[in-house]
């Protein structure tokens, strides 16, 4: 079963590798691929932050800090000191996690960092990465950067394919190892760690190593998908690169799609990126804020177990969303139709949303409620 | 010299700002165990109702105060029974309120545009005044701040200590079962702090209207600094919130003046993780122990 779903989700990833030479030969509009692109790089960072903040509860605000060491990492090698960019992003992955391996040794350390003092302390990190940004003339110093194409070997295809190819790698290696860690003694660990950590610690759960390596997991995944957001951003600003967008799109993500499972922040990433784009492109932009901060809201207030845990518990809505969701991506690329694609994709989007959340599962909605400790036995099975 | 002494003095006055804007979250941060994120929305809405009716009506723009303070008070008091009813837990409400926070910005946005706005030299009686002491400039908007974050930690601190309401807060803040138990309705207490909190965010929104120009990413600005400060003056702890600020706008001048007002930021967030990391309490403590 385990095995079998690693395998699925490997040819999915193999086969999402090939859509580009698809788009080559059949001219389907390059919209997809940068579109994909972003949920690619969305997937890759509320992933990443799932391994910490949802696996063990440590709730950080942080990814900002990842995801701009990842972006400046890359962005200054590549451009001042003229290194080859493949080597630049595992350079970029290795400083995200001993940053984060930092931050881990000194706030693990204390047990009274916990909860929102260690959300803050994430926080006060990467307002300290953007001073020093500001500050710094060879990281940016407030003129800057710009980022030419690096040559590349020519099978990766245009510039549109390569940045499409390598958010498709960091998002699979991103899925793959929060789909590892939690099926393993590892994750069920963690697990324990987010529901009573001083248990866990009593029961023999080696809970700081495992803390320094979930952290330390997240913040090599953060750079290293911000190492590839550096050649879609092109054009790099400390404002820009450590604004609050990345540490809070990943926290609204996450808790949209679930805490407790590798797919909830995939499902979160997808609803959340496809709605503010349709938004954006219906020219309702002004509102995309607005809806988002309700989503969280209304989230919070009635489903904070998040949509993966409501989708398993009820199929059938899973599937119809799901196929809306296709639908209406589809329909927003398609040339021609103007604005009326744009308002029946966000329609659809839209309508998506109330079928994903729905009633309150909590209340009402006893008839097809399996039993709590079925619906749970997946969460977190020993291997 | 005097370069230091003049940044020093407007540095003190500034904080005193900050002590303002902090005072509401950190009372209901330290005693009703919500983070008030939306706070600074309700800081940033009160400078822009400020700017509105100064420039539209011209009247005196401390006259705001009058039309703010009950409305986000009402706010402030819809918001906690919402949080109250629905049984949102601290980290949650960090979340619930990073959602109205974020809806609330997007709305200023849309309402008064990305652009800079400020009251009129002509409508804005205060701007351009100062004392002057020697050499030493002191401008009235900034002494109003450092006035009102004085005067308002004096009566909360007070309150805290004295009166039936303080000592109940302070009770539902140590045990909210047991104090239930000796008949503190934590409900009421809690809708009426929390209706406080966000009337001491108008009156800091009023100040800051006196004092500057807004734009909605400003309220993003304030996020850092003024956690910093709660933090640092220990959470719910009134005369350790303005005694911070005072702290962090006398760093931040000195920082600015000896190096470069770029290096501020690094210098604040410093000490902010260092006292994150070891007086996770506070310089004073919490509650004001």
């Amino acid at each position: 079963m385990r095995h079998g779903r690693l395998a699925a989700l490997l040819a999915l990833a193999a086969a999402l590798a090939f859509v580009p030479n698809v788009q080559d030969a059949t001219g389907f509009p390059t919209f997809y691929l940068v579109y994909s692109y972003f949920l690619f790089f969305w997937i890759a960072q509320s992933t990443s932050w799932n391994i910490l903040s949802g696996y063990t509860g440590y709730f950080s605000f942080g990814q900002g800090a990842f995801y701009g060491l990842g972006v400046y990492t890359a962005g200054d090698l590549l451009t001042r000191e003229g290194i080859n960019y493949f080597v630049t992003i595992p350079i970029a992955g290795a400083l995200g996690g001993v940053l984060a391996a930092a931050v881990g040794a000194l706030a693990f350390r204390l047990g009274s960092l916990r909860g929102e003092i260690f959300a803050l302390l994430t926080l006060a990190v990467t307002f300290t990465l953007s001073a020093i940004a500001q500050l710094s003339t060879w990281v940016d110093g407030g003129q800057g950067i710009s980022i030419a194409v690096p040559p590349y070997p020519s099978f990766l295809g245009e510039y549109q394919d390569l940045i499409y190819r390598l958010g498709l790698a960091v998002a699979t290696l991103s899925v793959v190892v929060a789909f590892l860690i939690q099926n393993s003694r590892f994750g069920w660990g963690l697990f324990a760690i987010r529901d009573e950590e001083d248990v866990a610690e009593e029961l023999g759960v080696p809970t700081f190593r495992y803390k320094m390596l979930a952290i330390s997991v997240s913040g090599f995944l953060g750079s290293l998908s911000g190492a590839v957001a550096a050649l879609q951003i092109g054009y790099l600003t400390p404002e820009g690169v450590f604004n609050l967008t990345v540490p809070l799109l990943v926290v609204v993500m996450s808790v949209l799609g679930g805490r407790r499972h590798w797919l909830g922040p995939v499902i979160g990433a997808v609803v959340i990126y496809s709605l503010q784009e349709r938004l954006t492109n219906s020219g309702l932009g002004d509102w995309g804020q607005v809806v988002l901060g309700s989503i969280l809201v209304l989230i919070i207030l009635f489903a904070p177990e998040g949509l993966h845990e409501r989708l398993r518990r009820q199929p059938r809505r899973a599937v119809a969303s799901g196929v809306a969701l296709v639908v209406a991506t589809v329909a927003s690329g398609l040339a021609g139709w103007g604005i009326a694609s744009d308002w029946l994709s966000t329609g659809l989007i839209a309508g998506t949303a109330v079928l994903l959340v729905g009633r309150p599962a909590a209340r009402g909605s006893g008839k097809r409620r399996r039993p709590l400790d079925a619906s749970h036995a997946g969460d977190a099975a020993v291997p | 010299m005097n370069t230091y002494l003049q940044a020093g003095v407007s540095g003190v006055m500034i904080g005193g700002l900050y002590g303002v804007m902090a005072l509401g979250l950190s009372l209901t941060w330290g005693l009703l165990k919500v983070i008030n994120l939306a706070h600074f929305a309700l800081i940033l809405g009160s400078a822009y109702v400020t700017y509105q009716l100064t420039t539209s009506t011209g009247v005196d723009p401390l006259v705001s105060v009058l039309v703010v303070t009950p409305g986000m008070f009402a706010v402030g008091v819809a918001v906690h029974w919402v949080i109250e009813r629905f049984h949102v837990d601290e980290l949650s409400s960090l979340l619930l309120s990073f959602g109205l926070f974020i809806v609330a910005i997007q709305l200023i946005n849309n309402i008064w545009s990305a652009d800079f706005r400020q009251i009129e030299a002509a409508e804005n009686p205060y701007a351009t005044r100062a004392v002057f002491i020697g050499d030493i400039a002191f401008p009235v908007p900034q002494l109003m701040a450092l006035g009102t974050a004085l005067v308002f930690a004096a009566v909360g601190f007070y309150v805290l200590r004295r009166t039936y309401f303080g000592k109940a807060l302070r009770a539902i803040a140590y045990d909210r079962e047991i104090a239930g138990a000796y008949g503190v309705d934590h409900r009421r207490i809690g809708m009426l702090t929390a209706g406080l909190a966000s009337a001491l965010a108008a009156v800091a929104g009023v100040l800051i209207g006196i004092n500057q120009a807004v734009f909605p990413q400003l309220a993003l600005e304030w996020v850092g600094l003024i956690f910093t400060v709660v933090i640092l003056g220990g959470i719910g702890n009134l005369l350790g919130a303005v005694a911070a600020g005072i702290l962090i706008g006398l760093v931040s001048s000195q920082v600015g003046v000896a190096w470069t007002p770029l290096g501020a930021p690094v210098v604040v967030f410093s000490l902010l993780i260092l006292a994150l990391l070891f007086r996770p309490n506070g310089l004073f403590g919490r509650l004001g122990e």
